[in-house]
């Protein structure tokens, strides 16, 4: 088995001219999951349609699970789970009838579609028609369509749409779960970045098109390094002196000023200095700078990125 | 091979509980009851059988005016099933051919169209055998002329293959009733006035009724099928190489 799941290489798309998806270079590796991050618009969907076959790219290559995947032959995907955008469901037949339908297409047993209706926690409503469903209801037949081939790559789009926050939490468990409870690699996309942020081992960020990070969730904290909240008086005197003993600072208004740090212990150094030079501290403080800020940063303004890279 | 049945069994699996079922049953019933309604009330006696014109007016009835709308209206469900669940990508993410769907689903639509005609079969006998009893005046004498009700059925089948697969493209690649209808509605218009034409031989929306008539039943029933298997390639071809939206 390749130690990686899924593998692009300059994937291309162009709608009219217009560059959906630019030169994409994914990399996820087995067992992940793998947080397809990006804004509306910014080209997820797009390479998921590439991912799963059902847009033919410009150019460029994919690999799933170890094998080419060409537009046409679907074959690579046999192993490969898919829910993209809202779940393709059939109203006027039961949630059951709705596996059984796909289980003909995946030639697998009627107690693979029962053993899917428990896992997403269906069995008490497979028999009611999936027009009475809610939405959350509808999402996880979604997912237990998705999980119904023992799929070892799961690509999902959007899960959590139109869920509500109690359906989002559940989902997010569910998928924390999955690699450790069946080895699946998860690759799943989304525009909200708290919803990865506590699930991914893996972050990719899309932006118009193209890939503007990929790595570990750490990975991507060190690209913007550990910050240290100081409040010294007098600030300019402070801020001049951190930057001279090689501190790059910003200031944060309210009189504070952001410094940032390699790691956590520079804080104390940080702290120690301003002291020894004689300025009253009042305060310190570590904080990371959560996904959501550091997103913004990177979509904002891409340039910057590539420099720090 | 086994995937292709496995995908034709899903697309019966996908018919419960739909109107297309219940038009099968439904649609055949209209020209039979038309042409009952029309004897029970105007019949007279006659010296010949009226077996051989009640079967000829029914099936006409049915090839030129209520075939096409059926078709259109079948071909229309079985594809737009997909297009309100958004099926189709769910489906062609999954290992199988997306000629294999299309073509499980075309030949799901003709067994629908061919589930009519049986339906038309029995319901004609019916209305046949039930007239004189209603309407002793008439005559319905010398039995039933099972030749000539096999050969109207087997014949207006076999020649509208070529509609259907017309119709199934339109309805695959266009997402509602709008356009399949109104092209329906427009070759079905034509029809009326291609009968006396010399391209209404060769016109696919008048190859039914054509089958019935012996000047023109050899073209009808060759043309149909061999239109349908050429059309079909060309769909197969064209509809996998789409990208799906």
């Amino acid at each position: 088995m390749s130690s990686r799941a899924i593998v692009t290489a300059g994937l291309t798309r162009t709608f009219s001219g217009l560059r959906a998806v630019d030169q994409l270079d994914l990399n996820v590796p087995h067992g992940a999951i793998y947080g397809f991050l990006g804004p509306n618009g910014a080209g997820k969907t797009t390479s998921i349609r590439m991912l799963l076959g059902l847009l033919r790219p410009t150019a460029g290559t994919i690999e799933l699970l170890g094998t080419t995947l060409h537009f046409g032959d679907p074959r690579p995907l046999r192993k490969v789970g898919a829910l993209v955008e809202s779940p393709s469901l059939y109203g006027h037949l039961t949630g059951r009838e709705n596996l059984a339908v796909q289980a003909l297409y995946l030639n697998v047993s009627r107690v693979a579609v029962d053993r899917s209706l428990e896992l997403v926690d269906l069995s008490r409503d497979a028999d009611r028609t999936v027009r009475t469903y809610s939405l959350g209801m509808r999402q996880r037949l979604g997912l237990a369509q998705a999980l119904l081939g023992e799929p070892e790559l799961l690509i999902l789009d959007e899960p959590t749409n139109g869920l509500d926050p109690a359906g989002m939490n559940d989902m997010r468990s569910f998928l924390r779960a999955l690699p450790g409870k069946s080895g699946v690699t998860v690759f799943l996309s989304s525009h909200l970045l708290s919803e990865v942020e506590y699930i991914a081992s893996h972050i990719g960020i899309l932006h118009n098109g193209r890939l503007l990070f990929q790595g570990t969730i750490d990975e991507l904290h060190a690209v913007e390094g550990v910050h240290v909240t100081v409040e010294a008086q007098p600030m300019e005197v402070a801020e001049r002196f951190l930057q001279e003993i090689g501190f790059p600072t910003a200031r944060l208004g309210d009189g504070q000023l952001s410094v940032r740090v390699e790691h956590r212990d520079d804080a104390i150094r940080v702290n120690r200095s301003l002291i020894e030079a004689g300025l009253d501290v009042s305060h310190v403080s570590v904080s990371r700078r959560s996904l959501e800020e550091i997103f913004l940063s990177l979509t904002g303004s891409p340039d910057r990125v590539t420099e720090d890279r | 091979m086994i995937v292709f049945v496995r995908s034709l069994q899903a697309e019966v699996w996908k018919l419960r509980r739909t109107l297309a079922v219940w038009m099968v049953l439904l649609a055949p019933l209209i020209p039979v009851s038309l042409q009952f309604f029309i004897l029970l009330d105007r019949g007279r006696a006659s010296e010949q059988s009226t077996w051989p014109s009640f079967l000829q007016g029914t099936f006409s009835l049915w090839s030129i005016f209520m075939l096409p709308l059926f078709i259109v209206l079948e071909t229309a469900l079985v594809n737009g099933t997909e297009h309100a669940a958004s099926g189709w990508k769910q489906m062609f993410a999954l290992p199988v051919e997306r000629w294999k769907i299309y073509l499980a689903k075309t030949l799901t639509s003709m067994l629908l169209v061919a589930g009519a005609y049986c339906v038309l079969m029995v319901s004609v006998l019916g209305a046949g055998l039930l007239l004189p009893v209603l309407k002793p005046v008439m005559n319905f004498s010398g039995g039933i002329p099972w030749a000539t009700w096999a050969g109207y059925a087997w014949g207006s089948f076999v020649a509208s293959l070529l509609i259907v697969v017309i119709h199934f493209w339109l309805s695959a690649r266009f997402r509602g009733f709008p356009l399949p209808l109104g092209v329906g509605i427009g070759a079905t218009f034509f029809a009326v006035f291609a009968t006396s034409a010399r391209w209404g031989e060769y016109y696919p929306w008048l190859l039914p009724l054509n089958s019935m008539f012996a000047q023109r039943a050899d073209t009808a029933v060759v043309l149909g099928p061999a239109g349908a298997c050429l059309a079909l390639a060309l769909m197969l071809f064209d509809l996998s190489r789409r990208d799906v939206s």
